[in-house]
């Protein structure tokens, strides 16, 4: 059962979601915006590695993990509409099993290592899809942060994982016989990994399942009852949101080298949040622009001043969520809503209806 | 048995912030829908407000005279700043009914007063003054009990006494059920719900000021304080129900004394006990079907 009739407009095509819709499109070269992501950020990487100094290279290798964990956690926060402040947990969970996982010798490491950082973070979504699966709204955005919080804290007084300090000496394992410990060639590893990802995703965002999910986001009664199984979808699309995360957990390690328990602090969650909503959570490339957006305000920009990056960052945020709803994303459809005289068009996001918060309010 | 009843009652201290805290914020929730993530915020910039006014205020807060008028002007401060929070940030959330679209404003609020407070008061440590009459322990019944804790329960037994009596005996009050129950109906009948939403935030901010305030002399006032006073103020919504104040008195103080009770009696758990009621109160509710509706205090409206 597909319920697309369910969406506001209906963008995709049948048939062209999922893995075989991704080879179908690329048999007939119908790929545009995968291969203008691809390029992107081939070409982004490539500048950076030839021209720019370490002190930016430093900056992309912070922007590559945020990129995919603000992806991963756009599945929960934009396409099933429940806004997670928990996904540190996958976040810093990642991190950790990269961490532990550092000085073992794994065969092709490089790339399976990453991978069993994405399923012990989706284990560990298990156990938060067991207590908030019927949760909604502002209910399930409390519980989740208050998960993670207690994950923080025991892991802060558990000296296996390094207690308070942390582990350190994270570096990423060698490809076969090639050593991607140097920033140029790491640099390269994370680009890679980002690329799949995100066009994995747009794969994953017009299949069945993605249309499910943005059913349930849209009316979860109604997707219900077209025989979308709402609570089965939202373990998975949880399960799947933590493993990409985990993933970007992992590079996140092994660019700093170093993992530390602040990584599962709440706050890391609400960052992650942030640039889903700064980007657009309505689209898959939404995220990655505000991941991208919001570490560069907040590591070039104002280097030298912590604090007023930290004021201008929520200033700016405030003002894009009250104009700009559908994020950076959407200011060009919102630029043409205006030109074409609809002022109030470019500006309302979907309607989330009342009953879908009915929990919460009870 | 004294260490017992002494541990009690520091506890029921650490509640009495959060319950003002909690209060407010619930008190905003059951009328707006909204969950406001900056609350916490509001409790720091009291509590930033009242060490600044102390500093350089003549006499300082360290006069009973100087302390009342510091509380109260943080109080009113922060009433103020909550009052433009909503009519600047919040009032489009009610106008679309979009509760996420509420959640991320007011984090993003929170980021942003985060940003101010580092501004303004840098990220160093700070610490109030209070007045020397509030320092010392009183004996009651034999046990020497801080006067200053007393006088935060005495706080909190005030503002919990008197919203019972504003939320249920005042003509006010029945405006507020009202317009939190159904806010178009609300309307219909002739209740300006603009004022009474923005009255809502005059009284959460207000609690907020003030039990930044009065906590300020007992804790370190610093930007770390936004982050974890934002999980007990939660912790405390949640477990009281979401959406009723006598649940957030009752969550409060049982957040309080657990805390206080564990870091007397099991020193290797202390700070766990936010922790171990949440994992209670949610396996309960999971698993017995009595709890499943009903939270500490009752749930329900207000």
């Amino acid at each position: 059962m597909r319920p697309s009739s369910l969406l506001r407009r209906q963008p995709d095509a049948p048939g062209d979601g999922g893995l075989a819709g991704l080879a179908g499109r690329w048999a007939r070269g119908q790929t545009g915006a995968d291969v203008i992501v691809a390029a992107v950020l081939v070409i982004a990487n490539l500048v950076i590695v030839t021209w720019f100094g370490t002190g930016f290279i430093f900056v992309w290798l912070l922007i590559m993990p945020y990129i995919i964990a603000a992806s991963g956690t756009n599945i929960t926060v934009g396409w099933t509409g429940r806004l997670s402040f928990g996904h540190a947990l996958f976040f810093a969970g990642g991190a950790y099993v990269a961490a532990k996982l550092a000085t073992t010798n794994v065969p092709a490491g490089a790339v399976v290592v990453p991978l069993i950082c994405g399923i012990v973070a989706a284990a560990l979504s298990v156990p938060l899809s067991v207590v908030a699966h019927k949760r909604r709204g502002v209910y399930f955005s409390v519980l989740t942060l208050i998960v993670a919080q207690i994950v923080y804290s025991v892991v802060q007084n558990w000296s296996w994982v390094g207690g308070g300090s942390g582990l350190s000496n994270v570096y990423v394992q060698n490809l076969g016989p090639i050593s991607l410990v140097s920033s140029d060639a790491f640099a390269w590893y994370s680009v890679i990994w980002t690329i799949v990802i995100l066009i994995g995703l747009r794969a994953l965002y017009r299949s069945p399942f993605g249309l499910s999910c943005r059913a349930v986001r849209e009316d979860g009664l109604q997707a219900e009852t077209l025989g979308v199984p709402t609570s089965r979808l939202f373990t998975v699309s949880l399960a799947i949101s933590a493993f990409i995360t985990g993933i970007a957990g992992a590079i996140l390690a092994y660019s700093e080298t170093t993992v530390s328990p602040t990584q599962f602090y709440w706050s890391v969650s609400g960052t992650l949040v942030v640039m889903c909503l700064l980007g657009g959570r309505f689209s898959v490339l939404g995220p990655a622009i505000g991941a991208a957006v919001y570490i560069f305000i907040q590591d070039q920009l104002f280097q030298n001043s912590a604090s007023a990056a930290d004021a201008l960052t929520g200033g700016s945020f405030l003002l894009i969520v009250l104009v700009l709803p559908g994020g950076l994303i959407s200011i060009g459809e919102r630029i043409r809503a205006m030109r074409a005289g609809d002022s109030a068009a470019g500006l309302q996001p979907p309607d989330f209806l009342r009953e879908l918060f009915a929990d919460s309010k009870r | 048995m004294d260490t017992f009843i002494g541990s009690f009652i520091a506890g029921l201290a650490i509640g009495a912030p959060i319950f003002l805290v909690a209060s407010g914020l619930v008190l905003v929730f059951s009328v707006m829908g909204v969950l406001n993530f900056a609350h916490a915020g509001f409790y720091l910039f009291g509590a930033f407000i009242f060490v600044t006014l102390g500093s350089d205020a003549t006499g300082g807060t360290t006069s009973v005279g100087g302390f009342i008028v510091a509380v109260l002007i943080a109080g009113a401060i922060v009433a103020g700043i909550s009052v433009a929070a909503e009519r600047i940030v919040f009032i489009r959330t009610y106008k679309r009914h979009d509760h996420l679209a509420g959640l991320m404003e007011s984090f993003a609020l929170l980021v942003l007063v985060q940003g101010v407070c580092e501004l303004i008061w840098g990220t160093s440590a700070l610490t109030g003054q209070a007045p020397s009459i509030l320092f010392g322990t009183i004996s009651i019944a034999g046990v020497p009990i801080s006067k200053y804790n007393v006088f935060l329960i005495l706080v909190a037994t005030i503002a919990a006494i008197g919203l019972w009596a504003l939320v249920f005996h005042t003509r006010y009050g029945s405006k507020i059920r009202a317009v939190s129950s159904d806010r178009g109906m609300a309307s219909a009948l002739g209740i300006r719900v603009a004022f009474v939403t923005t009255s809502v935030f005059v009284i959460g901010g207000l609690l907020a000021g003030i039990a930044g305030a009065i906590d300020a002399p007992t804790v370190a006032v610093d930007i770390s304080l936004l982050n974890t006073f934002t999980i007990s103020m939660f912790a405390a919504v949640i477990l009281g129900g979401f959406g009723s104040i006598l649940g957030a008195l009752v969550a409060s103080m049982t957040l309080g004394v657990l805390d206080s009770l564990l870091a007397t009696y099991v020193p290797s758990l202390a700070g766990y006990g936010l922790y171990i009621a949440f994992g209670v109160a949610v396996l309960a509710r999971m698993y017995l079907p009595a709890f499943r509706e009903i939270a500490i205090g009752g749930g329900g409206t207000i």
